[in-house]
């Protein structure tokens, strides 16, 4: 019953994880290795998951603390300058105008707002886990939600009115 | 002109965290204000497109090392998951399980505690219960509450009444000491008006507190198990999931209000 039901969801929890994975590497290979850490930290504290409580939490907890040493790490090796084709951008290609521009914008944002943001569209949890999971305050957590927010909201408005700047040239 | 609801109230509405009350306060706000309407509307859709864009990528495959610690990690959880499984509340509904499913029952639990088959861990339990006193005592009728209210209270060493389902015409059949590896519990026997058997399990526990109601299905049965303050309790039988509700609510209320079960007449010598 309840231990299967953990097991089947393990599946979607990684796919999940992967997703925030590679929205914020923005490189496929990058993601996948963010993951193969996360799992890899997992199994050897698997101690310290009290079951019961919210697999996906624990689990995305430990792969926010991967990457901020990960990303320690990558700031040195992207200086030598690697770009590699974006795996974020290529699949959205084909979506609406509004949605590339709402992932262009996230992207504009400083990692901690982006972070905040990301985890509430990604997964519906409260923002008392969401906060645990990116280790800070619930005020805070807060702030960075309607702060980044708001910050996408001027960018898309800001992009509507080029947009429509351009169609009025147009005509 | 500065909002009426704050950017934390607003944000919190569309991620759905506000209490209802703060909900309902929140859009009462909204009905009177357009331009927080106007704001809330471009929040919402900004999620929505988000998600939708997040959607988009695709990242159902992952390499093969990935799924082969993703194996690891679900066969750790299994593992640890099953010690959890143990805790004394599904233990004694499982004891309950075992007996109301004769002995063919014990492979049913055997995979949750490994070391020992389950029916040589319950025999070793049984024997600890029964193996210095009689199975009953022969002034003990099996079908009559309050007897047996008192001699099982006195085996479990805590109070145990025999709460009356009459409200459900369900009636008081018997009961009988179970002897498990848990210790000594109470099994309680009822039978509605045609004839389909429920059973009550009555366990001491060793914890503070009250536990909420919880379900599971075992075998076609549907088991139901709580605590409060002192007892914990299973109940057992082939219906539904909220049959068995009903019937553990009206356990606690019987309890509460000190409603037991009256036995068969007295008999008139």
């Amino acid at each position: 019953m309840a231990r299967q039901s953990t097991i089947e969801t393990l599946h979607e929890h990684v796919v999940s994880l992967r997703r925030f994975a590679l929205v914020l590497t923005r490189n496929r290979d990058d993601a996948e290795d963010l993951v193969q850490e996360t799992l890899t930290r997992a199994i050897a504290a698997i101690d310290s998951y009290q079951s019961g409580t919210d697999l996906r939490a624990w689990l995305f907890r430990i792969m926010n603390n991967v990457h901020i040493s990960a990303a320690r790490k990558r700031q040195v090796r992207d200086a030598a300058g690697a770009t590699l084709p974006d795996p974020v951008a290529e699949a959205t290609q084909s979506l609406r105008v509004e949605v590339r521009q709402v992932l262009a914008a996230l992207d504009e944002l400083p990692d901690s707002q982006r972070e905040a943001i990301l985890l509430m569209a990604l997964e519906d949890m409260k923002y008392k886990d969401a906060a645990e999971i990116l280790n800070v305050p619930l005020g805070t957590f807060m702030s960075r939600i309607a702060r980044g927010r708001e910050a996408l909201r001027r960018a898309m408005e800001g992009a509507k009115s080029v947009r429509l700047r351009i169609v009025g040239g147009c005509q | 002109m500065k909002p009426a609801i704050n950017e934390f109230d607003l944000n919190a509405y569309v991620d759905g965290q506000l209490s209802p009350e703060r909900e309902a306060h929140v859009e009462a706000i909204l009905a009177g204000e357009p331009e927080d309407r106007t704001h809330l509307e471009s929040l919402v859709e900004q999620k929505r497109l988000l998600r939708a864009g997040l959607a988009a990528i695709p990242a159902e495959e992952g390499s093969f090392r990935t799924l082969r610690l993703e194996r690891q990690l679900a066969a750790k959880l299994a593992r640890r998951e099953r010690p959890a499984a143990g805790d004394w509340l599904r233990r004694a509904a499982a004891a309950v399980l075992f007996v109301a499913s004769g002995w063919g029952g014990h492979m049913l639990y055997a995979e949750v505690s490994p070391p020992m088959p389950e029916y040589v861990a319950e025999a070793a339990g049984a024997h600890l219960v029964f193996a210095d006193k009689p199975l009953r005592p022969a002034d003990i009728d099996p079908t009559h509450p309050v007897q047996m209210a008192s001699w099982l209270s006195n085996e479990l060493g805590q109070t145990v009444t025999i709460p009356s389902l009459k409200a459900l015409s369900i009636d008081f059949v018997g009961g009988r000491l179970l002897g498990t590896k848990e210790g000594p519990l109470a099994h309680l026997v009822y039978e509605d008006e045609v004839g389909h058997r429920v059973t009550l399990t009555i366990a001491p526990h060793r914890y503070q507190g009250n536990t909420g109601l919880k379900l599971g299905q075992r075998d076609a049965m549907t088991l139901g198990y709580w605590s409060d303050a002192t007892l914990s309790y299973a109940v057992v039988a082939k219906t539904s999931d909220a049959q068995i509700a009903a019937i553990a609510s009206e356990i606690t209320e019987a309890s509460r209000s000190g409603r037991t079960a009256v036995g068969p007449p007295a008999p008139v010598d």
